[in-house]
């Protein structure tokens, strides 16, 4: 839920970039991070260590100004893909305001983008958040390779996007398309602003 | 994981990668002896990665004994970690010190992780001391790395640095041929002459359009491919041409999403809010209609803020023209504090421009006692005694010349001198204040003008039926008279009659001078006046208390002596072209009214 504090007049958003390993969440943070100008974006960082285990997910800061009255940030998180780091991406998933999938259009990883995606409904689930509330995009990075290495969107469509939710072809690493998936994602979160639901500080 | 695909003979070099080329050619023919490690650095899709597996395989060309290894920043962070959650720190120690070629890619994502850099930074020693070879490349020169241990920075800065910039045109032109070649693709010179014309900054972008192309001509088999490659590049361009914009497109998209999603009064009056805090001023008491459920009323809220702010503007001009130090002070920047900015000016102004105060010769002690103003004498101790409580106001009335305009002069003395000489009184003819209102009008200074009489702690008017007929100076009046009602604060009027028979004067002054205690100085009897020698006819307004007092001390011996007023500080009082001064003879320099 977008954070409105109207006392100080700031809206907070935080979307999360989940996918399977290797997928190039990191690499659309690291093209959005070069594109905002360095007076518009915190520094990104990767968060480690707790304890004696690794939380290793990517932040990425970005102050969109003043907006209406209301200081406007984003918060911009990946999940680490790998299966073992269920728990973390759990953790980075609390409070997510919208999520943007990247899938891995390679076809050799079509399993791995299909039991993403089942488990970052489970991981709905599981916080008690309905799967159709929660704003949703879809990213079909890597479409740049040979097709005959990849899946075409079309065939991305009919294995993952059963909810029909917005999604994009890409090129992470290019820029093709991030920022048309950040976009989406974002008019997406920002319209249930207007909700009556919408967390009120 | 090397990739047997990445040679030396399949990357296209120009000048932008000449260097690049030349020491990772060396590095893969001298493993160990020319550069250590090898830092190659530059943006993605340069060909970082093709020069790294580039000279893994040149190596094992060489000499396949070599033992290479191809890894990411990624990898080598995620393999040490499950190593240390396994305990097998050890076998890993040894599987990596084995590698005689360590060829690490993205060693940006060390970034933060200490352990593995710390490792790093072992595995880099144990090349140079047994000939091994370290190449390392990332996205940025080893100084623009964040979040490094400094040893390990300073190792990978002591062999060779090579950076590898966006390919020039020839060099694009030479890349889309060498593709042509891998990828067995139907396009004419032209046609990847049209796609080499645009900046792309990374040869991933130039396969892409490419790859475009090959699509294109796939779907459109008859289209000339020069035709084809010309729409692709004008895309490329246009593309490049958006790409700065990218940022502030999305900016733009998010703005319009968040006007249109927040309620427009809130977002009208967080701008207002934003606006008055971007010129420093306090806006709490905006903010807290934001946070209400319900809008209040925009127009009224922003108006009253507004007028606000200017009036502290006002305020804080005219504290800085009576004291400099107060220039800036934080009070004059929030509205919610006006009465404090008010009350601050207003001791300034007390300070340093005060309204006029009492004749300072006209005290209680001068003031002649008599048969006739026992009662107003008596109410002016009371009110000394217990300002603004007992009688306030205090409406001393009598004829002409009968001593109130002393006597008030007299209450002011004694309250000035109260808390130490601390109280400021202010004591003014009622013609005199019409005279500065009407000033004060003129000059655009009227809330200076009344803040100046509203900071005293008491008031005293003299001849407050002068002020009957004009309604301003009686609105003004009015408006001055309930501040000190409100505040406790004691007021002192004279006039000519009782408040209810003051010509042309509001009811609603009327009730409040009677409100108080109204006291009459009564008139002198015959046998007082003909003592006095005076010519003074019964029933004329003729009583002087001032000269009661002569009479009364010349009958009644020196214990009762009363000195009038030394000649040699006439006040304006006695200037008053209603009083006649005469200097009497033998009587000591004294001088004493008359009526006319």
């Amino acid at each position: 839920m977008p954070v409105v504090n109207y006392a100080s007049r700031e809206i907070t958003c935080k979307i999360v970039y989940y996918g399977p390993g290797r997928s190039g969440k990191t690499s659309n943070l690291q093209y959005i991070h070069h594109r905002v100008p360095v007076d518009r974006r915190g520094d990104m960082m990767s968060l480690a260590t707790h304890g004696d285990r690794t939380l290793f997910f990517d932040f990425l800061p970005l102050d969109l100004g003043t907006i209406s009255g209301f200081t406007t940030r984003f918060q911009l998180y990946t999940v680490p893909g790998q299966v073992y780091y269920r728990s973390t991406r759990r953790l980075v998933l609390q409070g997510a305001d919208g999520v943007v999938f990247v899938a891995d259009s390679q076809r050799r990883q079509l399993d791995e983008n299909i039991e993403s995606y089942r488990d970052l409904h489970e991981a709905l689930a599981e916080q008690g958040i309905p799967a159709r509330e929660m704003p949703l995009v879809l990213q079909y990075n890597k479409q740049d390779l040979p097709p005959e290495l990849v899946c075409l969107p079309d065939e991305l469509e009919r294995q993952l996007n059963f909810r029909s939710v917005p999604s994009f072809s890409a090129d992470a690493l290019g820029g093709t398309g991030v920022f048309e998936t950040l976009r989406r994602a974002s008019e997406l979160v920002l319209r249930r602003l207007s909700s009556p639901a919408v967390a009120v500080r | 994981m090397l990739d047997g695909r990445y040679r030396f003979e399949s990357f296209v070099t120009g000048p932008s990668n000449r260097l690049a080329v030349s020491a990772a050619t060396a590095v893969a023919e001298s493993p160990g002896k020319v550069y250590q490690p090898l830092f190659l650095y530059g943006e993605s899709g340069l060909g970082k990665t093709h020069l790294l597996g580039a000279i893994g395989f040149q190596v094992l060309q060489l000499d396949r004994r070599f033992t290479v290894q191809y890894r990411s920043g990624n990898d080598f962070v995620e393999q040490l970690r499950l190593a240390l959650t396994r305990g097998d720190l050890h076998a890993w120690r040894r599987e990596w010190e084995g590698i005689r070629v360590l060829l690490l890619d993205d060693i940006q994502f060390l970034e933060g992780h200490a352990e593995a850099q710390a490792e790093l930074l072992r595995l880099i020693d144990q090349a140079q001391a047994n000939a091994g070879q370290v190449v390392l490349a990332s996205d940025r020169p080893p100084a623009e790395l964040d979040g490094f241990d400094q040893r390990l920075l300073s190792r990978m800065s002591g062999g060779l640095i090579v950076d590898i910039a966006a390919p020039e045109f020839e060099t694009r032109l030479g890349i889309l041929w060498l593709w042509r070649t891998v990828r067995v693709l139907d396009v004419d010179d032209a046609a990847l002459d049209e796609l080499a014309r645009p900046d792309v900054e990374s040869v991933r972008e130039l396969l892409g359009m490419l790859n475009k192309l090959a699509v294109q001509r796939s779907l459109q088999p008859g289209t000339p491919a020069a035709g084809a490659a010309r729409v692709v590049a004008a895309q490329a361009r246009e593309e490049l041409a958006n790409a700065p914009d990218e940022f502030e497109n999305f900016l733009n998209e998010v703005t319009a999403v968040v006007t249109s999603s927040v309620e427009q009064w809130r977002a009208r009056l967080a701008s207002t809010v934003a606006r008055w805090a971007g010129e420093g001023y306090v806006t709490e008491s905006l903010e807290r209609f934001l946070e209400g459920a319900e809008p209040p009323d925009i127009d009224a809220v922003e108006s009253q803020f507004a007028a606000a702010v200017n009036q502290l503007r006002d305020l804080e001009q005219e504290a800085a023209r009576l004291d400099p130090r107060l220039a800036g002070v934080s009070v004059f920047r929030d509205p919610a504090r006006l009465d404090e900015a008010r009350s601050i000016v207003m001791r300034a102004l007390a300070a340093y421009d005060p309204p006029p105060g009492p004749a300072e010769h006209l005290t209680i002690d001068r003031f002649a006692s008599g048969a006739r103003n026992q009662l107003a004498i008596r109410a002016a101790g009371e009110v000394i005694a217990l300002p603004g409580s007992r009688y306030n106001p205090l409406f001393i009335h009598g004829p002409q010349s009968s001593g109130k305009t002393h006597l008030a002069h007299a209450v002011a003395n004694s309250l000035r001198e109260r808390d130490g000489g601390a109280w400021t009184v202010a004591v003014v003819d009622a013609g005199a204040l019409g005279d500065e209102l009407i000033e004060a009008l003129r000059t655009g200074s009227l809330e200076r003008w009344r803040m100046r009489y509203r900071a005293v702690d008491a008031l005293v008017i003299d001849n407050i039926h002068r002020i009957g007929g004009s309604d301003r100076l009686q609105d003004e009046f009015f408006q001055l008279f309930n501040t000190f009602a409100e505040a406790g604060r004691q007021v002192v009027l004279t006039a000519d009659a009782p408040p209810s028979r003051l010509a042309a004067m509001a009811s609603r002054l009327q009730t409040r001078f009677e409100s108080g205690l109204v006291v009459e100085i009564g008139r002198v009897s015959e046998e007082e006046a003909v003592a006095r020698h005076t010519p003074v006819s019964l029933g004329d307004e003729a009583a002087s208390p001032t000269i009661d007092a002569w009479f009364e001390d010349a009958v009644d011996g020196e214990s009762r002596r009363r000195p009038f007023i030394d000649s040699s500080g006439i006040d304006s009082f006695f200037l008053d072209p209603e009083k006649v001064i005469t200097e009497w003879p033998g009587l000591d320099g004294r001088v004493v009214e008359d009526p006319r």
